[in-house]
């Protein structure tokens, strides 16, 4: 795979937290209590280059998630800074916040929900064209036809309702859309984990088609490694809200440096017909992300926490210029 | 709409649907035609001919100052559904609005709308809406004026409930990423998706409403008489009762079949539309 | 003589428009102390097959119209439901891909344990809460005194597993089917599951039959695959042998869909989509999406066939599959 390192920055995310307030009752706001706050977010910072394509991976609840939707404003962060060709996204107006929509585009995990199940195919594309003037009025039956070809659909499926298309159809209509605007930067959160493996596979190589041929960057959310190491030129890995390892995928992959995508590597059930019996490397379960542990989030459940993880925060260790790892004892 | 698009819909409809909407469609040709079906007039009185039997002539008899009772019923159901319509699908359109606003809003304007249907539960409906008309006076438009202020509580309730699930969901957000403004994304695109438990329930609500005016009329605080409005006719046939139950039975049989007839397309709606059977009766 | 006999299995459910064949002659054997893997995409049958095994087809719309299940000597479709329930309770278990709707929400988890001893084995309250407590501590839930008197909501998934789990075996099943177990966990608590089953599977010495869409879950826990497609057994065999020389071309198919690890450039996907059940034609299911199929396999009936020993194949040419594999 090409890897476009270099290359100027396309998105900045600079200190990012994002919090969400659990709901207040009438008995919390008699008694005077502040509301009770979640930190989904807590403190990333990621650079993703042009045309390059950033994995972020994790499990369930390490807010890789909420990172995503902070980028494309559905969830308001609490502070730090999102750039988009080194424009703020955070302080931008409504026309401003408009404009922005039509550069950065996501596609959502379940193709069984993104899609209004009210508006066929068609008036879903052409809505987004009429409503942002993409095109003139008349020109806007050719998009149409011409967005469904770019993402594989045939033009009789045009009509159709959600209802009556197959999962992957679904999740090319949800591409579609999010192209409509021809947006130069893509989140993807989790756009094949609803989808069968051969079906999988088509999309996967769709979206590098067409990585490719619009020479999309993109910000890659999923919890597969497999998937993520197919896609991605760079690799995140996020635990409890925070990116605790970055680096190229082989980096990450070949040679993790952070004890937690040391265990989410090797947990992977391998495709090689052998009989397990290998014990499993990361014991227990993830803390709730109401109650962080102290010092390293990680060390409550790490093979290899020391006294000082559970004291002191790990710093952010440069194992080689792409490379970097969380961790007070990063390495093999 | 093509043909074979009505005959496939038509195709899909549970046999409840179809029996409650044609009863429903009956009912309200009938109303429409009513001064053409009988000979008489439901206001004119014929001292000569009261409290006499159903016959061939006065098929559901004469009431205590000799009016036609069939007359009379058949003239109601224009009353009755109108009033019906009205109280139902007034309150229930704005009703839906603020209620699909607070679910998708959220902040300072939900907590206030959830108060205010807090104090509207809190009392008994009745209760309130005969002190509201104590207040105004009885008659047709104080109904109205009491209804208007009191039922949309129960189509924000449901439409809130509903968006708030709504308002989740991916599409939802992917309207949201599109940059569509605040009352796009609630009003095209999530508000189709919220409409169906409330449309199902108006159906309910039109039969309970119809019973309402009627029992405010039987307690002469609805429409004044000589309207032949369907529980007025049923209060006035009160103290003849034992000597001539026509009067009192057959426009309550009416209330009953058209009852029926709403609660069967409710229903037969239910069905169609996906919903979980809700029974509201 | 094996422990589990599948017969030309038939399951179909009947809906206003159609009648969908959702399995349609499924047979297999299955030794005590073996794991046959389950493999299939879904609408494949492999939960129906699960379901009508334990004779839990909801009826209507679903129907068991033929074929033999013969468990330990005995067919479960002639069972009486008395008797059949004591099967389910004692000699079979399952676990279900959503640890959290197995559970019932307003009963402390570990009098859900330990039920099937009251209510199978007339152990005493005390008795069985003993041997609860036993049970979690075997599948490491931690503190299970404590835990024992908890409820399903105060726990996490990964924990609702291990119950679920730990249920299943309280009565010291022969055979248990495990359909899709971890695919709702994260992949680290995918793997302590992997490991729990694997490891009490041995030490009972249980056969099991686990169902999962993931392929490589299979590869690691599996004495035998087999690889289900619209309703049918496509290919059955060791698992060695069903991942180094797949010899049906959908189980190439899916293994040619995973992006490897150190996987470049494009894949192989299978091209389209699964064919509507309703509308199954005489000929091989798959022909409609395979690279090497002839006019002939949309019409001559395909049935499993033995081709090397122990390795059956529903396909009319696996000879053409050389040429594919890389």
């Amino acid at each position: 795979m090409t890897q476009p390192l270099d290359g100027d920055a396309a998105l900045v995310i600079d200190d990012l937290v994002v919090e969400y307030g659990a709901p207040r009752g009438l008995v919390d706001l008699a008694l005077g209590r502040t509301r009770r706050r979640v930190r989904a977010v807590d403190g990333v910072s990621l650079v993703v280059r042009r045309n390059e394509t950033v994995g972020l991976v994790g499990e369930s609840g390490c807010g890789k998630t909420t990172l995503g939707r902070a980028i494309v404003r559905i969830v308001e962060p609490t502070s730090g800074a999102i750039s988009l060709d080194g424009e703020n996204l955070l302080t931008l107006g409504s026309d401003e916040l408009r404009a922005m929509r039509r550069r950065v585009q996501m596609v959502f995990q379940d193709p069984y929900s993104s899609l209004n199940p009210r508006m066929s195919v068609e008036r879903t594309l052409a809505e987004v064209l009429r409503f942002h003037r993409i095109r003139p009025a008349a020109g806007v039956g050719d998009r149409v036809a011409e967005l469904l070809s770019l993402v594989g659909l045939a033009p009789e499926l045009a009509g159709r309702r959600p209802r009556a298309l197959s999962g992957g159809q679904r999740q090319r209509v949800g591409l579609a859309r999010a192209l409509a605007l021809e947006p130069t930067f893509l989140v993807l959160d989790e756009p094949v984990a609803a989808l069968d493996v051969s079906i999988q596979a088509q999309i996967l190589n769709l979206l590098r088609d067409l990585r490719d041929r619009l020479g999309l960057t993109m910000l890659f959310i999923a919890h597969e490694l497999s998937v993520i190491r197919h896609m991605s030129h760079r690799v995140a890995v996020m635990y409890l809200g925070r990116v605790v390892e970055v680096g190229t995928a082989a980096e990450v992959f070949d040679h993790p440096a952070h004890p937690y995508t040391q265990g989410l590597v090797r947990a992977i059930p391998r495709l090689t017909p052998e009989r397990r019996h290998r014990k499993p490397v990361i014991q227990g379960e993830v803390p709730s992300p109401l109650n962080i542990p102290p010092g390293c989030r990680f060390h409550t459940r790490c093979p290899k926490a020391q006294d000082i993880c559970r004291r002191i925060a790990p710093p952010d260790v440069a194992l080689s210029p792409s490379h970097r790892a969380e961790c007070h004892f990063p390495g093999p | 709409m093509t043909a074979i698009a009505i005959r496939d819909e038509l195709a899909r409809w549970p046999a409840s649907l179809k029996i409650g909407a044609t009863f429903f469609l009956l009912i309200v040709v009938t109303g429409l035609f009513a001064p053409w079906l009988t000979p008489y007039d439901p206001y004119t009185q014929d001292l000569a001919g009261f409290l006499q039997p159903p016959s061939w002539r006065h098929p559901f008899g004469t009431d205590h100052v000799g009016r036609d009772v069939l007359t009379r019923v058949l003239h109601g159901i224009r009353i009755d559904l109108q009033i019906g319509f009205i109280t139902t699908y007034v309150p229930m359109t704005y009703g839906l609005l603020l209620g699909a606003l607070s679910g998708y809003l959220g902040g300072w304007f939900d907590t206030l709308m959830m108060r205010l249907l807090d104090v509207a539960v809190a009392f008994p409906f009745l209760v309130l809406i005969i002190v509201i008309i104590a207040i105004l006076g009885p008659g047709v438009h104080t109904i109205y004026i009491a209804v208007f202020l009191l039922a949309w509580t129960m189509y924000a309730r449901l439409a809130r409930a509903e968006m708030l699930v709504e308002r989740g969901k991916d599409y939802v957000l992917a309207a949201r990423t599109l940059g569509y403004p605040t009352s796009r994304v609630v009003f095209r695109h999530a508000m189709p998706n919220v409409i169906n438990s409330s449309i199902v329930f108006s159906m309910a609500d039109f039969v309970l409403n119809i019973l309402l005016v009627s029992s405010l009329s039987f307690l002469g605080l609805g429409v004044p008489p000589p309207l032949p409005e369907w529980g007025a006719m049923v209060a006035e046939g009160r103290d003849f009762i034992f000597d001539a139950w026509w009067i009192s039975t057959l426009p309550g049989l009416a209330i009953v079949v058209t009852g029926a007839s709403l609660s069967l397309i409710g229903d037969g709606l239910a069905h169609r539309l996906g919903q979980r059977q809700r029974s509201f009766l | 003589m094996a422990l589990l006999e599948v017969r030309g299995l038939c399951t179909e459910f009947r809906t206003p428009d159609a009648v969908i064949p959702a399995n349609a002659g499924v047979s297999f054997n299955l030794d005590a102390g073996r794991t046959l893997g389950i493999v299939g995409e879904s609408g494949s049958g492999k939960s129906v097959l699960c379901r009508a095994l334990l004779g839990l087809i909801q009826s209507p719309p679903g129907f068991v119209t033929a074929g033999e299940i013969v468990f330990d000597g005995r067919d479960l479709r002639h069972l009486d439901e008395t008797t059949l329930r004591r099967v389910r309770g004692t000699a079979i278990a399952m676990i279900f891909q959503n640890p959290m709707s197995g559970l019932n929400p307003v009963w402390p988890v570990g009098d859900q344990i330990s039920e099937g001893l009251r209510v199978h084995r007339g152990l005493s309250p005390s008795a069985a809460r003993a041997r609860g407590i036993a049970m979690m501590r075997q599948v490491g839930i931690p503190s299970p005194e404590v835990r024992y008197d908890e409820y399903p909501h105060q726990w996490s998934g990964g924990m609702l597993q291990r119950a679920m789990i730990a249920m299943a075996m309280a009565c010291e099943p022969k055979l248990l089917l495990a359909d899709e177990p971890t695919t709702a966990l994260d992949v680290t608590i995918q793997d302590q599951i992997l490991a729990l089953l694997v490891e009490l599977q041995e030490r009972t010495g249980m056969a099991m039959i686990l169902v999962s869409h993931d392929m490589a879950v299979i590869a690691e826990t599996s004495d035998h695959v087999a690889v289900m497609y619209a309703g049918r057994m496509v290919e059955v065999a060791p698992t060695a042998a069903a991942f180094r020389t797949p010899r049906h071309p959908y189980t190439l198919g899916l293994l040619q869909s995973i992006p490897r690890a150190a996987g470049d450039g494009r894949l192989t996907p299978i091209p389209g989509q699964p064919p509507n059940l309703a509308r199954l034609g005489d000929g091989c299911p798959f022909a409609d999406r395979c690279a090497v199929a002839s006019p002939e396999c949309r019409t001559r009936p395909v049935a499993l066939r033995e081709i090397d020993p122990g390795h059956w194949t529903a396909c009319h040419f696996p000879e053409r599959l050389a040429g594919l594999q890389a």
